[in-house]
């Protein structure tokens, strides 16, 4: 309990031994008598364990000449010889003990012999004649070498006030000890009111409890923190919320296959657990005659049987727009499909084969690309046989013997070469990246780094339809003059085929060679002519990246489990895709802008602005979506202090 | 197939298939000796009208036990001043060897990957600090004199 006044009075009292009637504990009037009065300095070094309740005692001196002899002498040099003693006051009485703060051992011992004499409190002071305030509890004056455990070993509480008052009262304690009114100051006067044989002492009344209420600098200090820190809770908890409905609502958006896992870039550390693979199906390879015959022609050599497929690919493809267009052929169709579904033990050959070369309408080229196409079976086989060869140990497969397992984009391989590398490397297809996990299939969990991707990505996919929108509006003129072999398909180009097809299982040597020519040319020319910029821009739009694999995709998924599917042909594009380490989509966008807004992004270059400028243009590479998330994550790993912070306040960028 | 017998036997087809068709953008490419087949060699020709013209450089490919599920690992033994490319060490920066590696390339078409890069650098992710930042300042023509500079330099003289 902490004292908030103390005053010490003079009282008079009794002595038991001498049974009269006089008056007993009585306050003396404090004209004729000591009387002091502290409030505020006084400083509670240990509360003790009373409760809150006022003390009352008379002051007393503890006698240390039992304990300690050095200490005895040096506390009555510094009391008197005089002061109030234990035995000075009638033992019926309370007691509170006052001395002098000498070195940790007579301080010790003092509180040893007051706890052994039942004092209600101690009262210390410092020996410096000091009128202030004495130092905290805290403070190393007060410290015994015991690291402040006598605090806890006394069961009173201990006060210290100012070495000026302390002395004082001891000084007062000195003249009344005596045995007698009379002895004490004012003793003529009292023997006349009291009882010559009764005692006057010094009475001392601790208020515990009313201590001054300004809270001090530590405490305004202590409530400030409280209320930053309550803001701290309560921001924190609000962002936690956020990020955490934005997490769930990513999840749900994932599950109903809005939003592709592949498309966050994480898709490629991902791999195929064991049973999802086993579903997948296995399957002799069995391939069509005529197909094979490419495969296993005389020639052998797999780049020109590829060219001849090739042509018959484009062949084909001409007869499915056509078939498309002609409802009379519905019927066949169907028939195909059905074939297909049964995953042909029986391959079905060409029965479409009348080619009456079509000029088809954009509308029908759009409808080839649609995964609901009446094509897409064709397609799907066509692919299947398209691969005479495991890409990844480029051994051919033996029609009839060997095995092979079919992933749902309709790429095929050995079981062997395949599931390793799905099992532990990814689980995307070899040869398209193509997803092999259903979608909607999330077996990590949503980070607030995959959350912050999927709504750059939409961010800069907004950037980029309005750009579009720009262009076609400043460029459509342009546009319209380009040529191209199938006039009309050229919206379907746009939407869907990026390039024409390579249909290559391998990368094409034409494709890979082309692009660093032109690429160079751009590089070392200074500023765009409006020529070069046309044929930069539609280059540009040809590609687009996180649109074109998703088209694809969703072309993929739409009916994986039977084959029937328009399979994702591994296309040139994919590749580049892949290899998206090489830039392209920034450079060239930005320089598409004309004359004007290359200059202005090579000034601000100069200045070392770039990053402000290309803000949008930066989260472009799409193709590097993996060391992006990754990176992201990266960041978020180390450091304790960022680590907190980020835990405290996630996606505070 | 890859499981069972190591890379060996997909190497031995990819070497097969190089001879059979030989690339624009290398001029030698095979396993140092006949007993090492996981350390090959290559001998890159800089692009026709890029700042590379007529440079030669030799490379050293290390494949990994587990190719072709892993990258191989390619390394320029001849200097290059390339944005992507450490001068001192040879070593190439491509997401190709890193995230986007699928089995399904080979020795020869990660070495056309890198015959690309050389000329479409990325000066935004560098290894070679000097010439990416001339890039990144837009100093087309300081770059391609510094490049010329070092290819006409380095070039691989055969030792």
């Amino acid at each position: 309990m902490s004292a908030g006044s103390l005053s010490v009075t003079t009282r008079v009292i009794r002595d038991p031994q001498l049974n009269d009637n006089g008056v007993n504990n009585q306050r003396v009037n404090s004209t004729l008598s000591y009387e002091n009065s502290l409030s505020g300095d006084i400083r509670t070094l240990s509360p003790g364990d009373q409760s809150s309740e006022d003390i009352g005692g008379f002051l007393y001196v503890p006698d240390l000449t039992g304990s300690n002899a050095a200490c005895q002498n040096a506390s009555v040099a510094a009391t008197g010889v005089n002061a109030t003693t234990f035995g000075g006051i009638p033992s019926s009485y309370d007691f509170v003990a006052i001395a002098p703060w000498f070195s940790p051992q007579c301080v010790l011992a003092y509180m040893a012999q007051a706890q052994a004499d039942g004092a209600l409190a101690f009262i210390f002071y410092l020996p410096d004649n000091d009128m202030f305030i004495p130092p905290t509890a805290n403070d190393g004056v007060w410290g015994l070498g015991d690291g402040g455990q006598w605090k806890s070993l006394d069961h009173y509480p201990v006060y210290a006030i100012p070495g000026e008052q302390g002395m004082d009262a001891v000084a007062a304690l000195s003249t009344y000890s005596g045995k007698n009114v009379s002895a004490v100051p004012n003793g003529a006067m009292l023997s006349k009111i009291y009882d010559q044989n009764a005692l006057v002492r010094l009475y001392v009344d601790i208020g515990v409890g009313d201590a001054p209420t300004l809270p001090s600098l530590w405490n305004f200090l202590l409530i400030v923190l409280g209320i930053l820190l309550f803001f701290v809770g309560i921001v924190s908890l609000a962002m936690h919320w956020f990020q955490r409905r934005r997490r769930a609502n990513l999840q749900r958006r994932i599950a109903d296959g809005e939003v592709d896992l592949a498309e966050l870039g994480i898709v490629k550390r991902l791999t195929v657990p064991r049973e999802m693979l086993d579903k997948l199906p296995l399957q002799v390879y069995n391939s069509n005659e005529r197909l094979a015959s490419f495969a296993l022609g005389p020639e052998n050599g797999s780049r020109t049987f590829i060219t001849d497929l090739d042509a018959a690919q484009d062949d084909l493809e001409k007869k499915s727009l056509e078939i498309s267009t002609l409802p009379r052929r519905n019927s066949d169709i169907t028939d195909l499909r059905a074939s297909t579904v049964s995953l042909s033990t029986l391959p079905p050959t060409y029965t479409t084969t009348s080619a009456n070369p079509t000029t088809t309408s954009l509308g029908d080229a759009a409808n080839v690309s649609s995964p609901h196409s009446p094509s897409s079976p064709i397609t799907a086989n066509l692919s299947r046989f398209a691969q005479p060869t495991c890409a990844i140990c480029l051994d051919d497969f033996i029609p009839h013997q060997t095995t092979i397992r079919i992933l749902p984009c309709d790429h095929i391989f050995h079981p062997d070469c395949v599931d390793d590398f799905l099992l532990q490397t990814s689980s995307l297809c070899p040869m398209c990246k193509t997803s092999i996990l259903p979608k909607g299939y999330c077996p990590t969990k949503i980070t607030n780094a995959m959350v912050r991707r999927e709504r750059r990505l939409q961010i800069v996919r907004q950037a980029r339809a309005d750009r579009r929108r720009r262009q076609e509006a400043a460029y459509g003129s342009a546009d319209r003059a380009l040529p191209h072999p199938v006039a009309g398909a050229r919206a379907w180009r746009r939407e869907r085929r990026p390039e024409p097809r390579v249909s290559l299982p391998v990368p094409s040597s034409i494709r890979l060679f082309r692009a660093p020519r032109l690429a160079a040319g751009r590089r070392i020319s200074s500023a765009p002519t409006p020529s070069t910029l046309e044929a930069r821009r539609v280059r540009t739009e040809a590609m687009p990246t996180t649109e074109n694999g998703a088209g694809e995709r969703d072309l993929g998924g739409g009916g994986g489990g039977g084959g029937v599917s328009l399979a994702p042909i591994p296309d040139a594009s994919v590749l580049d895709l892949a290899a998206g380490g090489l830039p392209r989509s920034e450079s060239s966008f930005v320089q598409a802008q004309g004359r004007r807004e290359w200059a202005r992004q090579r000034a601000l270059a100069l200045m070392g602005h770039r990053g402000s400028v290309g803000g949008a243009g930066d989260a472009e590479t799409v193709g590097g979506t993996v060391t992006e998330v990754e990176r992201e994550e990266r960041r978020d790993r180390p450091g304790g202090l960022r680590r907190a912070f980020a835990a405290v306040f996630p996606g505070f960028r | 197939m890859a499981g069972r017998h190591g890379p060996t036997k997909r190497l031995i087809q990819e070497l097969q298939d190089y001879q059979h068709e030989p690339n624009e953008a290398l001029v030698e490419l095979g396993p140092v000796s006949d007993d090492e087949l996981m350390r090959w060699t290559a001998v890159m020709r800089g692009g026709k009208d890029t700042s590379y013209e007529g440079g030669l450089w030799k490379l050293d490919i290390n494949i990994p036990d587990n190719y072709p599920h892993a990258p191989p690992e390619i390394k320029f033994r001849t200097p290059i001043c390339h944005p992507n490319v450490n001068f001192k060490t040879g070593e190439i920066c491509l997401d190709l060897f890193k995230s986007s590696w699928t089995p399904m390339y080979t020795i020869a078409t990660t070495l056309n990957s890198v015959y690309m890069l050389l000329t479409t650098p990325e000066p935004d992710s560098p290894l070679n600090v000097d010439i990416a930042q001339l890039y990144r300042q837009g100093d087309l023509v300081g770059a391609d004199a510094l490049i010329r500079y070092y290819t006409e330099t380095y070039r691989w003289d055969g030792r």
